[in-house]
């Protein structure tokens, strides 16, 4: 959590505070582009840019809104932006890739699913879906934050949230039969 | 509680959305109902792996990666004139405020940049719009010059239907000046051509007649194709002739004046013949000026025309200007770089009998009736000399010369 004293600091142009703000939320900002773009360099890219449209634009915050939510929100259309011109090559390459690797799924089946599986199969949620999931589980954002997070009706987060599960459960379970029976 | 409805509570649950009564109602139902309590399970399963995920953080400071275009920025906005702080500028209202509380430098910097910024802001927004007006006037000069002459032609066309009635009477008149004037015009071809045709007197009017009678045939009688009009061999009335048959289809009017008269250009030839007539010879000619029969009159004067032009010497329809044949044959003058030639016309070649250079310009030449006497006319600063040379005598002065 960052301090408001601090977000205050750096928007009345003490650079050093800005600075500092930005490397507290950081590896906040790195999370969700990792989960949402699935690639570790194309999340570093993402949250660079992030941090800098952060830098620039600190003065437009305003404190009616969370600063952790109004941070993700950056980060989240930066991300989906990248996503959708990226998509096409990248999920496929990705998917192929974990259905090789599943040697040993009969064994990690038993405690669960693999973080792989589960990571690739974030990434065949559509891009708002993938969103909610991340800020749930990544961000431990509640649904109202989220909602903030994402400019969405608070029903709208709640079931898009159920329904990714949901989806997430029978991607997992495909992958599971799929690494059984191959 | 209904088994859809706990699936949304399960949900609900994960997410720490349930209050303790909620969550004991939904316990309750999943006690009762063992579908229910298998997808609670998954789900639950599911939601801890989701939790469990690590938490992934970049093997290198990014803060640190973008220091340099941090400073960048910086650097752009202190300067002032970079587009990216354009950008930011509107939407850093309140930064702007903090930049003011940054530094002793910073106010001064920025009561310095903000009317310069305001003020190139707003030239470049009036060149814009000037640029925009100056598009604007050329587009529509475009348009206005491209309009203009259709509107100026059609005026043409009013005024000449206009015209045409009130100046049925003196167009006449106007009209016999017009051909006599043609009759000068192509007086030199007559005279050269009449030694071609082999007959002295009749030649000389039906070569004057028929170019200005052409168009009275092709445009207000007969409508002879435009493109027998340049066989008539007389290019200056042509082009009104031809206008005349462009013009009379959208004015079916102008064929019931027939013979009377057609405005402007044509008129002068329509008129012009029988103005002519009484003065020419050939009466036959005159007469016809509005039969039926012209054509044969025309082809007739084609025929005049070829004759004069197996003339060698009259292809060259500029050239010929400056030469005089006698009406006789006998002998030729010609005008070239300052000098008067004669000659006498022989078998095949012409033999230079006299040589005379001119001073001051040449006005205009011309043969006597006996064909013997040169007359010519030059202008000394202003007055005209009349110049008289005897070719005969030159002639026989040259043969004295070459044989000695």
């Amino acid at each position: 959590m960052v301090e408001q004293g601090l977000i205050r600091a750096a928007q009345t142009g003490d650079r050093d505070a800005l600075i500092t703000l930005l490397r507290e939320i950081e590896s906040h900002v790195y999370r969700t582009a990792y989960y949402i773009l699935n690639n570790e360099q194309d999340a570093h890219d993402a949250a660079q840019e992030a941090l800098i449209r952060i830098y620039t634009k600190i003065g437009s915050y305003e404190e009616k809104a969370q600063f952790k939510t109004w941070v993700q929100r950056i980060v989240t259309n930066i991300c989906i932006d990248k996503f959708r011109r990226n998509k096409p090559t990248v999920s496929i390459e990705e998917h192929e890739m974990v259905f090789q690797g599943n040697d040993s799924v009969e064994r990690e089946v038993m405690s669960g699913y693999l973080a792989e599986d589960i990571r690739s199969a974030i990434e065949q949620l559509p891009d708002h879906h993938r969103s909610v999931v991340v800020l749930r589980y990544l961000q431990d954002f509640s649904y109202n934050e989220i909602a903030d997070s994402l400019n969405l009706p608070l029903n709208t987060v709640k079931s898009y949230l159920f329904r990714a599960r949901q989806q997430l459960q029978h991607l997992l379970q495909d992958y599971q039969k799929g690494g059984v029976s191959g | 509680m209904k088994c859809p409805e706990a699936v949304e509570w399960m949900h609900r649950y994960l997410d720490h959305d349930l209050n303790e009564e909620e969550t004991s109602l939904l316990f309750e139902h999943m006690r009762s109902c063992e579908e229910c309590a298998e997808t609670f399970a998954l789900l639950r399963k599911l939601s801890a792996q989701l939790e469990d995920l690590p938490k992934v953080v970049p093997n290198y400071s990014l803060v640190d990666a973008i220091l340099p275009q941090l400073d960048e920025i910086d650097r752009a906005r202190r300067e002032g004139g970079s587009a990216a702080e354009e950008i930011v500028l509107p939407m850093t209202a309140v930064q702007r405020d903090a930049d003011a509380g940054q530094g002793g430098m910073l106010p001064s910097r920025r009561s310095l940049r903000r009317p310069d910024a305001g003020t190139g802001m707003r030239r470049s927004r009036i060149y814009r719009y000037g640029a925009l007006g100056v598009a604007a006037v050329l587009i529509l000069g475009v348009f206005i010059y491209q309009y203009e002459p259709r509107t100026v032609s059609d005026a043409e066309i009013a005024m000449d239907t206009a015209l045409e009635s009130a100046n049925k009477q003196s167009s006449a008149t106007n009209s016999a000046d017009d051909a006599a004037s043609n009759a000068q015009l192509f007086s030199d071809d007559t005279n050269t051509g009449a030694p071609g045709a082999g007959d002295l007197d009749t030649p000389v009017s039906k070569d004057v007649v028929p170019p200005a009678e052409d168009p009275n045939t092709d445009g207000t009688q007969e409508r002879i194709a435009p493109g027998d009009a340049p066989d008539s061999g007389s290019p200056a009335v042509t082009p009104g002739n031809s206008g005349t048959s462009d013009k009379s289809p959208s004015e079916p009017n102008q064929a019931n004046h027939g013979s009377s008269g057609s405005p402007s250009v044509p008129n002068g030839g329509s008129n012009g013949a029988p103005a002519q007539g009484p003065t020419s010879p050939g009466a036959g000619n005159s007469d016809s000026a509005g039969d039926p029969e012209t054509p044969d009159i025309l082809e007739n004067s084609i025929v005049d025309q070829q004759v004069t032009f197996d003339n060698p010497r009259e292809k060259y329809g500029i050239a010929s200007f400056n030469i005089w044949t006698s009406p006789d044959g006998a002998f030729e003058a010609e005008f070239k770089d300052g000098h008067l030639y004669v000659y006498r016309l022989e078998a095949q070649e012409r033999k230079l009998v006299a040589d005379q250079v001119i001073d001051g310009n040449w006005v205009d030449g011309s043969w006597s009736e006996s064909g013997h006497i040169f007359t010519y006319e030059t202008e000394i600063e202003g007055t005209p000399v009349i110049h008289t040379l005897y070719a005969e005598q030159a002639a026989a002065d040259a043969a004295k010369r070459t044989q000695p």
